[in-house]
């Protein structure tokens, strides 16, 4: 069973890290070439900025359930951290819960967005893209960061001294 | 529905969830509680307030600092500040501020200007038994010039929801940010020479000119930018993006300190830590359009205008409201939300839009170290394992100087709009 969740995690890290470079790397070239063919060709991409905007996004949440995972969302620990020991544990878990039920309600509403696209065939302006493929990161990257922040929670509350 | 909205979110701010999805969640709840939008407008929000060009530049700057940083910059520009102010009294700490105001103007967020500067400076300083509370406060102090000296993130934030021109912004950043930079450092000179901390041996000039022609590559990047942006070359987002490209170019076969291998560790980096700025914008346009709704930004624009019709106190009357938002408040959250209640009041008043936009971002960057909350003291501590209170005892003679600053930038306009009225 550990074996199993230590091979997904794996799986998943892998995924998130081939998506970020993927996205980011194709991201600052796609934006290069727009400004190179400005000044040395004289002409103007058409489907860049359209490109790059979509990139980004997906980028964004890749980039978000990877943040999710090392903790990185910032919240205000101020008053947390003034919480008796055993209020503090129940933090970890009630934050935990919450950062979960976001991601899950996010899923479903932003799923409901690309299901009513996906009917209209509603296609880019400029690389006439189906647009679904766009928005397809906001419920993608909402259920992986479900997932990081379950994981994230886990840790942060064996780590405060387990199940006393 | 107001009160649910606000109450949610403290209740989740308090209980230390994320800001992004404290925002998300108080606004759900406050749309089924109203039933005012259909809530599929969430979904769309969400996707629709980051699908913007503009707001490209955020993860630009944020993968162009960290190439920065990993290139062997930060170093490079720590020896040149070294060889200016080194010798002086307390010149480490002196440094730092330096140090922290040259990186300020290739980064734009203040979390990774305290940590590019901060690793290197505060064990340096705690070796030359500088006082660890001291230094940890003099870090924390000069990590929020990062947001001001540009390029800088809030600033981008604040230009694409206000519609005001973000290359105006950042070039009437620069001289709050060197007179903040200049604040700062008397403020630590004063209390090293009253500790006795002495400085370096004094530099000479040809090792000045060695640190400077070693520097010189990062100290450009600025001037790429800002220049490239004036002289309608190109976009503050291609600008970002030139700086990445820059960056790549300098890390990888100038200084030869990057290698190929580093750059996913680098997009794995600058994606989270703009995925949580994007996130909190994306979250936070929920929230706005909601207030925008129920017509709040109006009412508060009513209850300031009654207040008072002297634009003098309304600045003031601003300014206060800000710091205190600024302590607990995410700069970008804070400025997509108070942002359009603020603005047209200020316009009304006749203040200029650039002026109110750096008012704004220096006193949520202020913010950063007001105690108790302040979140620069919070990275600096972590840095340094000192209690809150340890560095909140050292910090104040550096956040008296920054209000005292922000009332000069406040009521000395021309110190903002002198330069981008020259350029424009």
């Amino acid at each position: 069973m550990e074996m199993q969740e230590a091979k997904f995690f794996r799986c998943l890290t892998r995924f998130e890290m081939a998506g970020v470079t993927v996205t980011l790397g194709l991201m600052t070239v796609v934006v290069f070439l727009q400004v190179f063919f400005r000044f040395v060709i004289k002409g103007s991409l058409p489907w860049s900025e359209e490109l790059s905007r979509y990139l980004m996004i997906w980028a964004v949440f890749f980039g978000a359930s990877m943040g999710a995972k090392s903790g990185a969302h910032i919240g205000v620990e101020a008053f947390t951290r003034l919480f008796p020991r055993s209020a503090r544990k129940a933090a970890i878990l009630i934050a935990g819960f919450f950062s979960v039920l976001f991601c899950i309600i996010i899923f479903f509403l932003s799923a409901k967005v690309v299901g009513a696209i996906y009917k209209t065939g509603q296609v880019s302006p400029a690389m006439e893209m189906p647009m679904y493929w766009a928005y397809l990161a906001v419920p993608a990257g909402s259920i992986m960061m479900a997932v990081r922040f379950l994981q994230a929670t886990v840790i942060k509350w064996k780590k405060e001294g387990g199940n006393a | 529905m107001t009160t649910v909205l606000f109450g949610i979110f403290a209740i989740l701010v308090i209980l230390n969830v994320p800001i992004a999805a404290s925002l998300a969640l108080a606004s759900i709840t406050a749309i089924v509680a109203s039933k005012s939008v259909p809530l599929i407008v969430v979904g769309q929000k969400l996707f629709a307030s980051i699908d913007s060009f503009p707001l490209m530049a955020i993860p630009f700057f944020m993968i162009a600092g960290n190439l920065m940083e990993k290139g062997g910059i930060s170093k490079r520009l720590i020896a040149f500040a070294n060889s200016i102010i080194g010798s002086l009294s307390g010149g480490l700490a002196l440094v730092t501020i330096l140090a922290s105001m040259f990186f300020a103007a290739i980064s734009g967020s203040s979390p990774a200007t305290v940590a590019a500067i901060g690793s290197i400076m505060i064990p340096a300083m705690v070796r030359q038994g500088y006082d660890k509370s001291f230094a940890t406060a003099t870090q924390a102090s000069a990590g929020y010039i990062g947001v001001i000296i540009p390029p800088s993130i809030p600033m981008v934030t604040f230009g694409v929801v206000t519609g005001t021109s973000i290359g105006g912004l950042f070039m009437a950043g620069f001289i709050p940010g060197a007179l903040f930079g200049l604040a700062l450092m008397l403020v630590a000179y004063i209390i090293s020479w009253k500790n006795g901390y002495s400085g370096d041996k004094k530099a000479s000039v040809s090792e000045v000119a060695k640190a400077f022609k070693e520097s010189i590559l990062a100290l450009l990047m600025p001037v790429i930018i800002l220049g490239g942006i004036y002289g309608g070359i190109f976009t503050p987002t291609e600008a970002a993006n030139v700086a990445v490209v820059y960056g790549l170019i300098v890390g990888l076969f100038v200084y030869k300190e990057l290698k190929w291998s580093d750059i996913p560790e680098i997009l794995k980096n600058s994606a989270i830590s703009s995925a949580l700025v994007m996130l909190i914008i994306s979250t936070a346009s929920v929230f706005g359009l909601l207030l925008t709704r129920e017509a709040i930004p109006a009412q508060i624009a009513e209850i300031f205008l009654g207040l008072t019709a002297n634009p003098m106190v309304l600045l003031l009357l601003i300014n206060v409201m800000l710091l205190v938002v600024g302590t607990f408040m995410e700069t970008n959250a804070a400025i997509i939300i108070l942002a359009p209640i603020f603005f047209p009041v200020c316009q009304q008043m006749g203040i200029d839009p650039i002026h109110f936009g750096i008012i704004m971002v220096v006193n949520l960057a202020i913010g950063m170290i007001t105690p108790p909350l302040g979140v620069n003291l919070f990275v600096a501590c972590g840095l340094t394992n000192l209690t809150i209170e340890q560095v909140v005892k050292s910090n104040w003679f550096y956040l008296f100087a920054s209000l005292f600053t922000l009332g000069l930038v406040t009521y000395f306009p021309a110190l903002t709009m002198w330069l981008p009225k020259l350029l424009m």
